[in-house]
């Protein structure tokens, strides 16, 4: 092998990348270090010619390059292959089934001779366009042009096309962002031209097509064909009418071609390179290259593709990637946005044009600091256009800054950023295929040492999709990866883990590495085996504070995880399966071979001296070994050395959250009154073992930085000064100060620098997308009750002549005072506290969600969508009911699951797609913030917050919302001009010839009671696959078998409270008060107008399982189903609004309990 | 059974060219000798059955490479654990106990210098031994250097390591081949030359 020549055509003098950040002259050294890299072709140009440049000044160092040179190509002729045997791979190929045998080996040579004349021509083929490459390109861009050829992948995504590229080809290469360039990519693939490969990049300018094709820098661009330009860096040239620019760049060649002016070709190859920030981190470690060796094994463009529906009026579909993060923040769920499915909230406003308008909503902000400022800080700035009225400040959730990753966010602006300025190009949407091979970090063999865990590729494979998967986390803010990050051994590098959003957590995230070897997790040893360690992460409030089930009805959403699990397990996902995929990924993650092992097995080498001396001190007179001993050098045991407390550490309030709910789980006596984390006693609850702590492993422990329980050594250094002193001043470990020098103290921390390898850097991941499942296939064996004879009581009740109606059901009357429960008695300063309470997003798991998000004072405490939102990452599967007049209800939630409003309450705090919050972690959150504390022992007596009496407060503050006085009530007492004369006619029809009044009679308007109207399904479930989710969630959880909640087409109601096949599709009675400030209407929320909602009844309702006798078609005309509409307004008054009290806060920092 | 031609031409289409260097990396990596068309035999069908995985345009060569790795892996792992069960370390009989103690003839260095073709034409056989002698990992790296011409970072993904040691296991094995063959410690002094005075 020869060492590539680089001929000096007048292109690669100049230019403003040459110089190094060492500046232009190396030194003899340096040039002899860099020596492999100029032997084997490798490294920048730029190196080239600076080598080369000292090479021909100094006739010792160009000597020695080549007696080198001639040593390395002595040694490479000796390997050099000698011609396949044939008579071998005669053999071979039969033996591996790939020819047929024949009866002699003339067939296989024959074949062998066929094959190598076919790659001839090929070769020969492929190195004629090297006679001219400019004009191989120009043909190549003019099929991509007149599509007489496709791009092997077609993405409008900078980032997608990047990610495309990266597995499928050696040299890198980049895409200019849209933003920056002008240029906007349709596609990519690869070509195999000049003997070498070609990536090319297709798109356009405007309405220009430009192509950009970039070539590894071993290809020749004679520099007599180019046109110089001002800027150096840039060549031109200009052939059958198409402009051509060029330029060098990192160790491509980069060139562009279009018929468009040069400024715009010179614009996208400036942009060239520029990189988002996420983007800017080195990717020059092999694993990455590994990871998308895998990706490229793994993923197809154009299987599966799902292309936007044939449907032309639909808007293109987004990008998955931006459907993923949209999807991840549940955006959909408030706000309309072009090109997604399921995205047709109408809490928030229409986004569909966003880009359009955002760059001149805010003065001095670009569209789209603009967005990404309207995503993380929501109520900086209030659109004025939206009046305060339908926009008002503090209904978007304040939390996506914290939830949502800084790619998905840009992710996001870059989508809408693009909305309505034109039209996004048709981009196929990718269905990503998993890969069952094993992960790159999981080849790694354990050490000798080691024994080697059991080979389960396939569930490792699996596992490792899941560990960086964040939709496991309830508001998928957060994978297993957040806090195990690869690159610090599966540490998180901080003191202190971060937790679940809005807690805090006061420990040091342990590695990983070799816990598949361990019998004791976390620091305390809590628990025993690796499953249970990840359920307790997936489950626990503070960690990922997710539901199972949710989860696994995420999962089975994802088609790809859904086949992997099946090939794998043979069943779909479940919650045990989940575990055990995860704990093999985990437990093959092994610390490869070290210099330490080597070592040990006689490479005397493998140690430096310095660390030689360190082990000798470890063995000795340091006495490390005594507890870290064995392949993990760790003991497995607990001991206290009273390591140096993190003096803030119970500073935070929101940190003594945490602690406090943690150890009162765990059932540590007096958790009230613990002021330092009491370790390993926690568990046995043995006094002696107070402040003891597992003894952590040290292999790879140069990356877990900062050290101990609490992270409180940041260095290796200062841990090893910390045993040298003897440890703390009251450890119970015998440690004796040990007297090392400082020069020890370095020899010390060589060697456990040498017990690890390299920090590893893994790219996360390709991870599969949701998918849409209809509801149900209409298998549903059971439901096929929709065709038994009604049973229900509506059926038993005669049918009464229109004109009785109104004297046999009670008329509405005004409400009185809300009536209060004896064990609830109102009082002003509960009702305050409730209110409060009822405001507080600190009352959900992750402090984003509050009563008030879901039941908004100014959409008649309610939301203005379908479907309700639900907590952050989910969606609700039903419409939010008012809370208007719910004193007076007997029954609550559409299917009266709830009879008493605590009850209902209780609900949505915990519920895990509504508040998703642990009552215990509640119940320290109250008391970390002292206002609540005094509030609470003012109310009812005690000297800490409960979660009981936490829902007295809130149920007695919402008793008090009540509509007092509608026009009708007015009319009813007297007032005749109170309501319209078309409202009085609708009045007679109500109670007439329409029988409403058959169900919605009384104060309310409501008959407190439970019937079928068949209402239509909401076209919402179709394509949102976090409404299909939460309705399998929702069916799982209320103990519908698994078959049938798999072919449950819709909502059954009340029929899941009683399990009585005759209330299938029946829903409770809502009140009519107050109507016109709760729409939608129904409990899927399909009616957006109550014209809407008379025109249903008077065609008779829907179609269903028991349906209503007492909904039948009325004939009404249309004047009359007017005045009907004009009645039901009459019911309505002025909306109740309540300003937004000012919540109380956390104890300040000072202030220690 | 033969499996359906098309995909089958295409995969013999790819083989046809590396068919050598499949066989000789093979030869120099496999511990048992006699191994070596079985080895070469599994990965074949192991890469063909997963040959719908590999996309047309992507790099074949380092693909096929990566198979043949894992193929050797697992050959060479049981050849060691027979190996160590019937065979005594101490037997001087043992083959590769034997091909260890066999140093290579050594020249020296300025000789190595001054006439490196006359000299090296010598010592291809010390020079296969000191191959032989290398480290598993690192006469991997080199082999696929030299045999698959691969750059560092295709061998990177072939042998699932971080660049660097790629980069590193290259360095130390030419550096010991170097040694072994010249007989001197190859860290030269670094010279100065006049313009860096």
């Amino acid at each position: 092998m020869i060492a590539r020549r680089f001929d000096d055509d007048g292109l690669d003098d100049t230019g403003p990348d040459d110089t190094g950040p060492d500046g232009d002259r190396l030194d003899c050294a340096q040039v002899r270090r860099l020596r492999a890299l100029y032997h084997d072709g490798e490294g920048e140009p730029q190196l080239y010619d600076r080598i080369n440049a000292h090479l021909a000044a100094c006739a010792a160092c160009s000597g020695w390059y080549e007696s080198q040179r001639r040593f390395d190509r002595r040694i490479e002729d000796h390997l050099r292959p000698p011609p396949a045997d044939p008579l071998l791979w005669g053999r071979l190929l039969v033996g591996a089934g790939l020819v047929r045998p024949s009866g002699n080996h003339r067939g296989c040579l024959a074949l062998l001779v066929v094959a190598a004349a076919g790659l001839l021509v090929a070769l020969l083929w492929s190195l004629r366009p090297a006679t001219d490459l400019a004009a191989s390109v120009l043909h190549w861009h003019t099929r991509l042009v007149q599509g007489a050829e496709a791009p092997q992948l077609a993405s409008d995504s900078d980032r997608v096309v990047e990610d495309y590229l990266r597995g499928r080809v050696s040299f890198p290469v980049r895409c200019p962002p849209r933003q920056d360039s002008g240029f906007h990519v349709t596609g990519a693939g690869v070509r195999r031209k000049a003997g070498g490969e070609v990536a090319y990049l297709t798109g356009r300018i405007g309405d220009s097509p430009v192509s950009i094709f970039i070539f590894p820098q071993s290809v020749r661009f004679p520099a007599s064909d180019w046109e110089t330009l001002d800027d150096p860096a840039f060549r031109y040239g200009r052939r059958r009418g198409y402009d051509l620019m060029l330029r060098r760049f990192d160790r491509n060649w980069v060139l562009v071609v279009g018929r468009t002016d040069r400024g715009r070709l010179s614009r996208v190859l400036r942009a060239y390179g520029s990189y988002h920030d996420q983007h800017a981190a080195p990717r020059s470690n092999a694993r990455d290259g590994a990871a998308a060796e895998v990706r490229s094994v793994a993923f197809r463009p154009g299987d599966d593709d799902q292309t936007a529906d044939s449907d032309d009026e639909q808007p293109p579909r987004a990008p998955s990637d931006v459907i993923a993060a949209l999807n991840l923040g549940g955006c959909g769920g408030c706000h309309r946005i072009a090109g997604v499915p399921g995205a047709d909230g109408q809490v928030g406003p229409d986004l569909s044009d966003i880009g359009a308008v955002a760059g001149q909503r805010r003065d001095g902000y670009s569209a789209r600091e603009y967005l990404r400022e309207s995503i993380t800080a929501p109520d900086a700035f209030i659109a004025p256009d939206g009046t305060e009225d339908e926009y008002p400040a503090g209904v978007m959730l304040q939390s996506f800054a914290e939830s949502l990753s800084g790619n998905d966010i840009e992710a996001i602006v870059d989508y809408l950023a693009g909305l309505g300025v034109d039209q996004p190009g048709d981009s196929p949407t990718r269905q990503v295929k998993l890969s069952r091979q094993a992960p790159p970090e999981s080849v790694l063999q354990p050490p000798a040492e080691l024994p080697q865990v059991a080979d389960e590729v396939e569930k490792i494979a699996l596992g490792r999709y899941l560990f960086f998967d964040r939709r496991l986390s309830a508001n998928n803010s957060l994978a297993c990866a957040t806090c195990h990050r690869p690159e610090h051994a599966f540490s998180d590098g901080q003191q202190l883990s971060r937790g679940y959003p809005s807690t805090k957590l006061f420990r040091n995230t342990p590695s990983l590495v070799n816990a598949g070897y361990r019998s004791d997790y976390f620091w305390d040893g809590r628990i025993g085996d690796l499953p249970s360690v990840v359920r307790d992460h997936i489950t626990e409030a503070h960690f990922m504070a997710m539901d199972g089930r949710l989860m696994v009805q995420r999962l089975i959403q994802v088609p790809a995880y859904a086949e992997l699990f099946q090939e794998i397990y043979g069943d779909e996902p479940s919650f045990g399966k989940v575990l055990d995929a995860l704990a093999a990924y985990v437990a093959s993650l092994n610390s490869a071979s070290t210099p330490y092992d080597r070592f040990l097995d006689g490479d005397r080498d493998a140690l430096s001296e310095e660390a030689t001396a360190g082990l000798a001190l470890f063995r000795g007179k340091a006495g490390c070994a005594r507890c870290h001993q064995g392949p993990l050098l760790s003991d497995g045991s607990f001991h206290h050395l009273d390591v140096p407390a993190v003096g803030d550490l119970l500073d935070d309030p929101r940190r003594e959250v945490t602690f406090r709910r943690f150890f009162r789980v765990l059932g540590v006596p007096a958790y009230r009154h613990l002021d330092g984390d009491p370790g390993r006693y926690a568990v046995t609850l043995d006094e002696d073992d107070r402040g003891k702590f597992r003894t952590p492993s040290l292999r790879e422990v140069a990356h877990t930085a900062p050290y101990m329980h609490n992270g409180s050594l940041k260095t290796l250094r200062q841990v090893a000064r910390f045993y040298n002193a003897g440890g703390g001043p009251g450890q119970s470990a015998d440690l004796q100060p040990l007297g090392l020098s400082e020069r020890q103290v370095d020899q010390l921390v060589a060697f456990l620098q040498a017990l690890g390898n390299e920090p590893i850097e893994l790219d996360p991941p390709e991870l599969p997308d949701y998918d849409v499942f209809p509801l149900g296939n209409g298998n549903d064996q059971d439901a096929s009750a929709k065709d038994r004879p009604s049973s229900s009581a509506d059926g038993s009740s005669e049918r009464r002549p229109a004109a009785e109606l109104a004297d046999h059901f009670p008329l509405l009357a005004p409400l009185g005072d809300p009536p209060h429960p004896p064990d609830n008695p109102i009082s002003d300063a509960k009702a305050e506290l409730g209110k409060l309470l009822y405001f507080d997003p600190r009352m959900s798991g992750d402090g984003s969600t509050s009563c008030h998000s879901c039941h908004a004072t100014s959409t008649g405490w309610t939301l203005r969508t379908a479907i309700s939102m639900g907590s952050p990452g989910s969606s609700h599967w039903r419409n939010s009911q008012t809370v208007l007049n719910v004193a007076w209800y007997s029954k609550f939630n559409w299917d009266g699951a709830a009879s008493s409003i605590e009850q209902q309450n209780a609900g949505a705090w915990t519920g895990a797609v509504a508040g998703n919050l642990d009552p215990a972690l509640a119940e320290e959150r109250l008391t970390q913030i002292p206002q609540y504390v005094e509030r609470f022992a003012e109310v009812f007596g005690t000297e800490l917050p409960s979660w009981d009496d936490a829902l007295r407060a809130v149920a007695t503050f919402q008793r008090q919302i009540v509509s007092r006085q509608v026009p009708f009530d007015d009319y009813l007492s007297g007032d005749t001009t109170a309501i319209s004369e078309a409202a009085k006619r609708g009045h007679q029809l109500f109670v007439g010839k329409a029988r409403c009044i058959v169900c919605h009679h009384g104060p309310l308007a409501g008959d407190d009671d439970y019937h079928a109207l068949g209402v239509p399904p909401n076209e919402d479930f179709l394509d949102s696959p976090l409404k299909q989710i939460t309705f399998r969630f929702q069916l799982a959880s209320k103990g519908v078998p698994r078959q049938r909640y798999r072919d449950s087409d819709r909502d059954e109601g009340l029929y899941y409270v009683t399990r009585r096949d005759e209330d299938r599709g029946k829903f409770r009675t809502p009140t009519l008060r107050d109507l016109i400030h709760t729409a939608p209407y129904m409990h899927n929320g399909v009616f957006q107008t109550l014209a809407e909602v008379v025109e249903f009844y008077d065609a008779g309702g829907g179609d269903g399982p028991n349906k209503s006798p007492l909904v039948e078609p009325l004939g009404l005309s249309e004047a009359e189903r007017h005045d009907l509409v004009a009645f039901l307004q009459s019911l309505s008054g002025d909306p109740i609004r309540i300003a937004a009290p000012q919540l109380p806060e956390y104890r300040s920092r000072q202030e220690q309990q | 059974m033969i499996p359906e031609s098309s995909k089958a031409d295409r995969f013999l289409a790819h083989l046809q060219p590396l068919q050598g260097a499949l066989e000789a990396y093979c030869r120099h990596q496999v511990n048992d000798v006699s191994a070596v068309e079985d080895v070469l035999q599994s990965c074949l069908a192991e890469a063909f059955a997963d040959f719908h995985r590999y996309h047309e345009g992507t790099n074949f060569r380092a693909w096929i490479f990566r198979y043949l790795n894992l193929t050797i892996l697992n050959w060479n792992r049981r050849y060691e654990r027979c190996r160590a069960a019937a065979v005594d370390p101490s037997d001087p009989n043992d083959p590769v106990a034997v091909a260890a103690g066999a140093l290579p003839q050594q020249f020296a260095a300025d000789e190595l210098t001054d006439q490196p073709d006359q000299v090296l034409e010598h010592c291809d056989a010390p020079l296969a031994a000191a191959i032989g002698r290398l480290s598993s990992d690192q006469r991997a790296v080199l082999l696929l250097r030299a045999v698959g011409e691969f750059k560092y970072r295709e061998i990177a993904t072939i042998l699932e390591v971080p660049v660097g040691t790629v980069m590193s296991h290259l360095s130390r094995a030419r550096a010991k081949l170097r040694r072994e063959l010249t007989g001197e410690p190859t860290t030269a002094e670094t010279p100065v030359c006049d313009d860096d005075r």
